[in-house]
């Protein structure tokens, strides 16, 4: 949820097919880092990673809805791994995620929050843990397969606390 | 700091319309907050609209728990009424917020929502919704109404604008 601490950090439109949108050199000074995103590309899931960290990193609970039925699921990921089938690639229906990295500058298995809501596919929200000591200090958006569109938006805020 | 308070509309006297007109289009994303409740004191559950300028054709998914069960459709209950009577628990009202991104540029708009009834009651509605609706222009104007009674006196809604911003990250 905004508020008045919001600081602006970076943000991209992009003007053209891109596979990645990387965040990195993120500024250490903030509480927590929020990250808005109007996403377009092919269909799947939104795929993100916290300073390049792979393996079974991640550890999630997420619910679902997508309509008709309510899910809720759980795992270990070698990603943030969100949705299931969003239909971003109807450039007229673009999926909408907000992600709060809670405590980032810590490096105590930062605890994250997001939303990923696509008004086609369905309303996805859950929670990671980042199974990890280090800061974080880059952000790295990718879709399970295929490129985001151009048109696509990110930007990140820090929150002071 | 990056988030505006744009206009803050508290109802003196029941009224059905709340309306924001002229919204400055130097933001990025619209950001609106809301406590409202229903000039009725009988059990009802009816949500307020919410709809902007330009709207056309809509979308929409939403996830609904009533305190006792939990559902999934394909509607868009913008800002469900808290009421008084009936089991609901007096003097309690709704809470919302609504976001919009990229609210100033053409094509469609993405509309995300939470809100929550208040109620010392299992049967208090909470919803996360999205609503996508076919838009040629930027967002200029918000009207959120009741359709079957007023707004009562309290109620109240404040729009924020939003901007992005840049120099604390990289990007690429």
């Amino acid at each position: 949820m905004p508020t008045p601490t919001y600081t602006p950090l970076a943000n991209v439109s992009l003007t053209s097919a891109t596979a990645t949108v990387t965040f990195s050199s993120i500024n250490q000074s903030f509480r927590d880092i929020v990250a808005v995103a109007n996403i377009k590309g092919a269909e799947g899931k939104i795929w993100v990673s916290i300073n390049a960290v792979g393996g079974y990193a991640y550890q999630g609970v997420a619910m679902e809805s997508n309509g008709s039925t309510a899910n809720s699921t759980y795992g270990g990921d070698s990603y943030i791994q969100i949705g299931r089938n969003l239909s971003g690639a109807r450039t007229d229906t673009p999926t909408v995620l907000t992600m709060n990295f809670l405590d980032y500058s810590s490096g105590k298995n930062t605890p994250v929050l997001y939303r990923a809501s696509n008004a086609l596919s369905g309303i996805f929200a859950g929670s990671y843990r980042v199974m990890s000591n280090n800061a974080i200090t880059s952000i790295i958006f990718q879709l399970e397969s295929g490129n985001f569109s151009a048109g696509s938006t990110f930007a990140i805020y820090g929150v002071s606390a | 700091m990056t988030m505006s308070l744009i206009s803050t509309v508290t109802v003196t006297s029941p009224t059905y319309f709340i309306q924001f007109l002229n919204i400055p289009q130097s933001g990025t994303d619209l950001y609106i907050l809301m406590s409202g409740r229903e000039q009725t004191t009988a059990q009802i559950s009816t949500a307020f609209s919410i709809g902007f300028s330009g709207g056309g054709t809509a979308t929409k998914r939403q996830l609904t728990g009533t305190g006792t069960a939990v559902n999934s459709s394909t509607v868009f209950n913008a800002f469900y009424t808290a009421n008084n009577g009936g089991s609901s628990t007096a003097s309690t009202f709704n809470n919302a917020m609504a976001y919009v991104p990229n609210y100033t540029l053409s094509g469609d708009k993405t509309i995300l929502l939470d809100a929550v009834t208040e109620n010392a009651a299992a049967n208090a509605n909470q919803v996360i919704a999205v609503q996508n609706y076919a838009s040629s222009g930027p967002i200029t104007s918000i009207l959120i109404a009741s359709s079957d009674n007023p707004f009562a006196v309290d109620t109240k809604v404040s729009l924020y604008v939003i901007t992005k911003g840049s120099g604390g990250a990289t990007v690429s």
